[in-house]
């Protein structure tokens, strides 16, 4: 039977460049990658989940860092994630990292995971270069959910696009003066600048003017929503629309305005990203991204890596990027005249 | 998991003698350890039983409580409701402060409990492990003995495992008797069907305190007026509609969580009903959007909940003993419950 080394040999490689070739891990060129892989194929070798996990240290376990457990982002894709890992007999390890430094130093560089685990999901944070080196060092799949990390594997939604669907929604309503709450929040998430950044060029290319101050930072909390809200619409030259970057902020600005004794959407309009549990309840139009799907692809995308979901296919690290769609309820409508 | 280090290879373990007695593993720990909180007929049948299996504690098995694996196993029914994310989000700091890692299992309905408690995935994988207001059977609970490690409940109480709960029947009171005091004299209740096959103590002692607090006003607490939904997005608002579709519907109705409430609302609102003139609502749980939703209800101190029992997993690693404990609720009056009109 074909083993790793005869691929090794017949490429002139080291077994250990071929085993990551061939477990999809970084740090492979694509067409190193895709010249091991033909290889493999045709000396029919066949990885064995089993003797891969066994040289690793078979753990059956996968680490979930969250930086929010509460937020019902995070603990949505959680549910998702931990369905499918439960279903191939995988232990979920939780990490919430709640704002801490501490408990990220401890998770990514303090050697937390170091043989603990046999894949990491990692969601919406975005990694520094020395956290990528303790994750690569792990040698084991590596997925990230909601982040844009180029090289590694990803599952998220296009968080700029997501962003301009939003702020073009109010564009064509007749909004011309458009009040953005996002914030970068206590850890670095893709998602902020990413949303931010959708929002400008929305502005820009409708031609209409950048004013920093209407850009407020609500921290992706209701309660930073309301005080983001209630900065931007006490405003005498307040903003006839608001766009927050997700819907728990949304929920905020939408309380700001009641307090304020504004209508939505006939004084204010209102939006966000998400499509909360919640935001039907209150009535808020969003941009609803699949969030359940995002866990569960996720955990497939590291069992896939694992040999352990069945699948045949060789495993890459794949950028998946999932749609988001308007869901246009009652918070939005035309400008006031 | 310590409790059967320590002891010569083919004995009985603490497990075994906690199922021959039918009691946990913590009583047996106790019991064998002679500290308090175990009635002396239960102590002496337990040192029978463990003489009879020929299981022999050890000043290291004692010292062993310590654990082994680092980790804490939590399982819970859902991840993604807000009651079970903020318990998590609470154990987290508690438990990493004692360099513990937090294992977490989505445990939900008959099939997926038998599941988990058949391959006790648990075992030799954590050191304790937080029930977090899991509804079991009692055949489910003996197999819980099985896993060898310390079990914690949280947010309710199974047999004698020590536990961090509310006083549900002082909430579910608080609830209703709110309604009973504004006027209403027909109230109903809503509660979700996740309890399949098991009794679970706050949703037995919730239903109780509808019960009795109507019952003690002279009230009618009938069947029609408990509507009970299965656990899933919508089951607020089907059984609120159940509820409204009534030849006499109440103008009163206690959920048994905030979301419930909230889904109740809608409903109502959707309907064309005014709440509180036309139908009352009040919630329990003080989920942090009952103020933007302007929901009533009973504020159970989830999180106090889930940092008081990660500490007593914590403690008991630590050979230390524990007491169960009962985390205080209170009103918390908003805008969705209104005297009664009719």
């Amino acid at each position: 039977m074909t083993g790793i080394k005869d691929v090794a040999n017949e490429l002139k490689m080291s077994t250990a460049t071929v085993s990551r070739a061939l477990r999809g891990l970084p740090g492979v060129s694509a067409s190193t990658r895709e010249r091991v892989q033909q290889t493999a194929r045709a000396l029919g070798y066949v990885p064995s989940p089993s003797a891969a996990r066994l040289a690793s240290g078979q753990t059956n376990t996968v680490a979930v860092v969250v930086p929010w457990v509460t937020r019902w982002f995070f603990a949505s894709v959680l549910q998702g994630a931990e369905e499918v890992l439960r279903e191939h007999g995988y232990d979920l390890l939780l990490y919430n990292l709640a704002g801490s430094a501490d408990a990220r130093h401890r998770v990514f560089e303090a050697g937390r995971l170091t043989k603990r685990v046999d894949a990491v999901l990692v969601l919406s944070l975005q990694p520094t270069e020395a956290e990528l080196a303790r994750l690569e060092a792990l040698g084991c799949p590596v997925t990230f959910v909601g982040a844009n990390v180029p090289d590694w594997a990803t599952v998220r939604i296009d968080d700029e696009q997501a962003a301009r669907t939003a702020t073009d929604h109010l564009i064509e309503l007749g909004h011309r003066r458009i009040g953005y709450v996002g914030g970068p929040g206590v850890l670095d998430f893709t998602a902020p600048n990413a949303r931010e950044a959708g929002y400008r060029s929305s502005l820009a290319r409708a031609g209409l003017p950048h004013d920093a101050s209407l850009e407020v930072d609500g921290a992706f909390t209701v309660t930073g929503g309301i005080e983001a809200g209630t900065r931007l619409l006490e405003r005498p030259d307040r903003p006839t629309g608001v766009f927050a970057a997700s819907d728990e902020m949304a929920i905020g600005v939408l309380q700001a305005a009641r307090q304020l004794e504004l209508r939505v959407p006939e004084d204010v309009s209102v939006l966000g990203i998400d499509d909360h549990e919640l935001a039907s309840f209150f009535d808020l139009t969003t941009v609803a991204q699949p969030v359940l799907e995002q866990g569960r692809l996720a955990a497939r995308q590291v069992l896939d890596a694992l040999g352990a979901s069945g699948t045949e296919q060789w495993w890459q690290p794949a950028q998946v990027i999932l749609p988001t769609r308007l869901l246009q309820r009652g918070s939005t409508g035309p400008p006031p005249s | 998991m310590g409790s059967d280090t320590g002891m010569p290879l083919g004995s009985a373990n603490m497990a075994d003698v906690a199922r021959e007695a039918g009691v946990s593993i913590a009583t047996v720990s106790r019991a064998l350890r002679g500290v308090p909180g175990v009635s002396q007929a239960t102590r002496d049948r337990i040192v029978r039983i463990a003489h009879e299996l020929s299981y022999v504690i050890s000043p290291e098995a004692s010292a062993l409580s310590k654990g082994s694996t680092g980790r804490v196993a939590i399982v819970m029914p859902h991840l993604d409701a807000w009651f079970y994310s903020a318990m998590l989000a609470s154990m987290a700091p508690v438990l990493r402060a004692a360099d513990l890692d937090m294992l977490v299992y989505q445990v939900e309905g008959q099939e997926q409990r038998a599941a988990f408690l058949r391959g006790l995935p648990a075992r030799r994988k954590a050191d304790a492990v937080i029930i977090t207001a899991l509804p079991m059977a009692q055949a489910e609970v003996e197999r819980l003995d099985l896993m060898g490690v310390h079990v914690v409940v949280a947010g309710g109480s199974i047999r004698d495992h020590p536990h961090v709960q509310v006083d549900d029947l002082e909430a579910g009171r608080l609830a209703v008797s709110h309604l009973v005091d504004l006027g209403h004299r027909r109230i109903g209740m809503i509660r979700t069907s996740d309890t399949d096959g098991t009794t679970w103590s706050s949703d037995l002692l919730r239903v109780r305190a509808w019960r009795e607090t109507l019952a003690g006003a002279g009230l009618d607490a009938c069947e029609e007026l408990l509507v009970t939904e299965s656990y899933g997005v919508g089951a607020g608002g089907r059984a609120m509609g159940r509820l409204l579709a009534l030849p006499d519907p109440p103008t009163a109705v206690f959920a048994y969580s905030d979301e419930l409430a909230f889904a109740a609302m809608a409903h109502a609102r959707s309907s064309g009903l005014r709440v509180p003139e036309d139908v009352s609502v009040v919630g329990m749980d003080g989920h942090p959007l009952g103020e933007q939703v302007g929901v009533t209800t009973v504020d159970q101190d989830v999180a106090g909940q889930g940092r008081l029992a990660a500490e007593m997993a914590v403690r008991l690693l630590a050979g230390e003993q524990v007491r169960d404990l009962d985390v205080p609720v209170r009103l918390v009056q908003r805008g969705s419950s209104g005297p009664a009109t009719a």
